[in-house]
């Protein structure tokens, strides 16, 4: 089924429509929650959100983009927020701290994760670089991210994150940077 | 022995060719049910729903009836608007001696 068939088969509440949905993009859905969350059950929950977005808004959907390009972002969305309010949690956690306790960076450390796409020989070094991607801005973060486990292209990125494609170029490149700062300090505590 | 430099390069390579991560077959049926639901309100509604709503309306409904029954016995006779209402409205217990 082309998308020029498919979306008004889903504007009109087609269920079999919206089944083939779930079953061609859930994956994709997924993989970018996953790589953008770090966790399972957190990927899960934002794949669920995200198919009832789609199903709630798909009547406004106006086909100015892929409708492959709408989940994406949709997807990152949702997963944006999630991380935001972490992000939140995790500084009043540090605030509380401030007054509870004398070592103020006494923060558990991040749990390694294991992409499960990633072949063996790579897990190891590939939760090494996943617990440097967590320190990444956001917009870097979901750059990199779309881009590695996604493969999207500049130009796609660009769209699904409504930006230019210099901007996206130039993201890609801070990141990049930055992650083999961070990898270089890695080595240099862990590895030497 | 890598050198920091092949190391990094190594671990910035380390998700390349990455094989997409798959829902889990659980996960995706119950994505495929949440959406059978997900349809028009009153349509789609799940069954425990439509009946927590018909328990609702007839609790409400029930305790309409029991106060107005109550209301018509405690003031039948009464020349109140309401005792008035209540006697000729509930005019038929008092004729079938219910």
């Amino acid at each position: 089924m082309t998308e020029e068939n498919f979306i008004p088969k889903l504007k009109q509440g087609d269920q079999s429509a919206y089944r083939e949905l779930i079953l061609m993009f859930s994956g994709k859905a997924y993989n970018t929650a996953l790589g953008l969350l770090q966790n399972r059950e957190d990927a899960e929950d934002i794949t669920q959100e995200v198919f009832t977005e789609v199903f709630r808004s798909v009547s406004g959907f106006r086909q100015q983009s892929k409708l492959s390009t709408w989940i994406y972002r949709i997807t990152v969305t949702k997963s944006l927020e999630l991380l935001r309010s972490r992000q939140r949690d995790k500084r009043k956690g540090i605030i509380l701290s401030l007054f509870g306790k004398e070592d103020l960076l006494n923060m558990t450390a991040d749990e390694p994760f294991y992409h499960p796409g990633i072949s063996l020989e790579n897990k190891e070094m590939s939760a090494v670089l996943f617990n440097a991607i967590r320190r990444l801005p956001l917009n870097q973060r979901t750059a990199f991210t779309l881009n590695k486990l996604e493969n999207l292209s500049y130009a796609e990125l660009a769209e699904v994150m409504g930006l230019s494609v210099s901007s996206v170029e130039s993201l890609l490149f801070r990141a990049k940077q930055k992650l083999r700062e961070l990898l270089g300090d890695y080595y240099e505590k862990n590895i030497r | 022995m890598k050198t920091k430099e092949e190391w990094v390069d190594k671990a910035m390579g380390s998700l390349d060719e990455a094989g997409r991560a798959e829902l889990n077959p659980a996960a995706k049926e119950d994505l495929l049910e949440r959406i059978q639901y997900a349809g028009s309100v009153i349509d789609h509604m799940k069954p425990a729903l439509v009946w927590k709503i018909a328990a609702i309306i007839m609790l409400l409904i029930s305790l309409n009836v029991f106060t107005i029954l109550y209301y018509h016995k405690s003031s039948a006779g009464s020349s109140s608007p309401a005792g008035s209402v209540a006697t000729e409205y509930f005019s038929y217990i008092d004729h079938y001696n219910l």
